[in-house]
């Protein structure tokens, strides 16, 4: 298979350790088998593309995904920058790459107060997570109905409230009433509302 | 001017033995010729503010022990990112008027510029239709954030159309060969909306083409004296020896202010149907329009 120019066999046995320190920055042999990053490149990037590329590459990706995602979650104590910007790359990449299974992870990692570390101005952790996990509950033929607390519970965050939204009403359509009466004060959702649902639940969107 | 020259003129004996040592672990291949020489052409002009550029020497030298004369530099330029990022020395005036652009993945765009939307797996082209239909528009990116704090954004001044025929020409005029997949998002926007924060058009750098890795990008630094002066892209078409792209620059990030979106125009191409021309470096180094 070729991506980028470069031949890609079958994915390697250590794909989480190849994850790991590609997310991580690092240099030297366990990340050779990838082309290094380029300008404007994002760590995840390479991943998203095999994973498009092959199926073989998106199973193994979901994978040793899931697993990194636990051991991190598991790991996360303190807010070390050059972790939290790795973690915040980890749950784009879960949520590019169709992986519902580390959804539990991400749920978790909405929850936790160290999510609060910002990843780039406007973003933090938590957001991140939630967007992933919003992104995924489109995915396959899920209800998912185990984060709707989580979701209800980030309705009150102006930051997070957009994000929730889209999931609970492209989820539950018929209670988009109540959702919006949950909303904070002065909240507008303005045209991003639409295009959420559109982007993960472009079936159920009932604003249309 | 090689390095070499440039270091007997400003450094000691032991630094300049540990630049030339450095120098000559940029001579294994035709990709890392090419980086050896951006270096001398940096050397010969005024694109750079000079004290930075001998700071950066300066640690290199202190720095390097070899072999990977590219893991040096991102060594260096990742303890003081802030420094050394966006050293080129401000351009000329340009009109308020003027309009800039910029390209990017649509991925990105979403990632960075439309949060709080959800990332979904697929269903790219429902967003790539909702931002050619105007639905999401400049005035969704109110109080966003415009680029990456301590990265250069690159940007053109070229509008010529025939550069955006297609997704997969445009990513190879302006060189952004890991693009494989996916659409391609140009930003435009006029040189006042950068007077907002501000921020300066500055000429782009070898330090500013190495912020996201030494390696594996295409970089080729204006030859001759003078400067500040507008770079050029490296346009990948051309079998392999590649060709003069646009005009580019780079500016700092910012925030978009309230009220200020909609001077931000967007518009979508793809998807992107075909990897990225091979490069052959070697054709690529004696190319004399590059």
């Amino acid at each position: 298979m070729r991506v980028r120019n470069f031949e890609f066999e079958f994915p390697p046995p250590n794909l989480e350790a190849l994850i790991e320190a590609r997310l991580s920055g690092a240099r030297g042999p366990y990340v050779s088998p990838l082309p290094l990053p380029a300008h404007d490149e994002d760590p995840a990037d390479i991943f998203v593309d095999l994973a498009e590329s092959d199926s073989a590459w998106r199973e193994g990706l979901r994978a040793a995904s899931t697993q990194l995602l636990s051991r991190w979650v598991a790991e996360f104590q303190r807010p070390d920058p050059d972790r939290v910007r790795a973690l915040g790359e980890l749950c784009y990449l879960v949520a590019r790459i169709g992986n519902t299974n580390a959804m539990p992870q991400l749920e978790m990692l909405v929850t936790r107060k160290e999510s609060t570390a910002l990843l780039h101005p406007g973003e933090d952790l938590r957001l991140r997570a939630l967007r992933a996990l919003v992104g995924l509950m489109g995915s396959g033929h899920g209800q998912f109905p185990q984060y709707r607390p989580v979701l209800t519970q980030s309705l009150a965050d102006p930051k997070l409230a957009l994000t929730a939204l889209v999931g609970l009403i492209g989820v539950w359509p018929d209670e988009i009433d109540t959702f919006l009466q949950q909303l904070p004060g002065n909240f507008d959702h303005g045209e991003l509302l639409q295009v959420g649902l559109d982007l993960v639940f472009p079936a159920k969107n009932p604003l249309r | 001017m090689p390095l070499g020259s440039y270091a007997l003129a400003h450094f000691p004996p032991n630094v300049q033995a540990s630049l030339n040592f450095w120098y000559g672990g940029l001579s294994g291949s035709d990709d890392l010729r090419l980086i050896q020489r951006n270096i001398d052409r940096e050397c010969d002009r005024n694109d750079i503010s000079p004290q930075v550029w001998l700071d950066f020497l300066l640690e290199v030298a202190a720095t390097h022990i070899g072999p990977d004369a590219c893991e040096t530099i991102d060594t260096v330029l990742g303890r003081r990112r802030s420094y050394f990022a966006l050293s080129g020395n401000p351009l000329a005036v340009v009109n308020d008027a003027q309009r800039l652009y910029r390209f990017m993945r649509l991925d990105h765009f979403l990632k960075y510029m439309l949060s709080p939307l959800p990332i979904p797996p697929a269903n790219w082209s429902t967003l790539a239709n909702h931002i050619n239909t105007g639905i999401i528009a400049g005035a969704s990116l109110d109080n966003k954030h415009f680029g990456r704090p301590d990265y250069p954004i690159w940007c053109t001044l070229s509008d010529h159309p025939p550069w955006r025929a297609t997704a997969d020409r445009a990513r190879d005029r302006f060189g952004l060969k890991h693009i494989d997949t996916g659409h391609l998002v140009e930003m435009t926007y006029p040189v006042s909306l950068l007077k907002t924060k501000p921020v300066a058009l500055k000429a782009p750098t070898v330090l500013d083409s190495w912020a996201g890795g030494a390696s594996n990008w295409i970089f080729a630094k204006r030859r001759g004296t003078g400067g500040p002066n507008w770079g050029y892209t490296v346009d990948m078409d051309g079998g392999g020896r590649c060709g003069r792209g646009s005009t580019e620059a780079v500016h700092a990030d910012f925030q978009i202010p309230s009220g200020y979106g909609p001077q931000v125009g967007l518009r979508v191409y793809g998807p992107v149907a075909k990897s990225a021309p091979a490069i052959d470096y070697g054709k690529l180094l004696m190319n004399p329009a590059v």
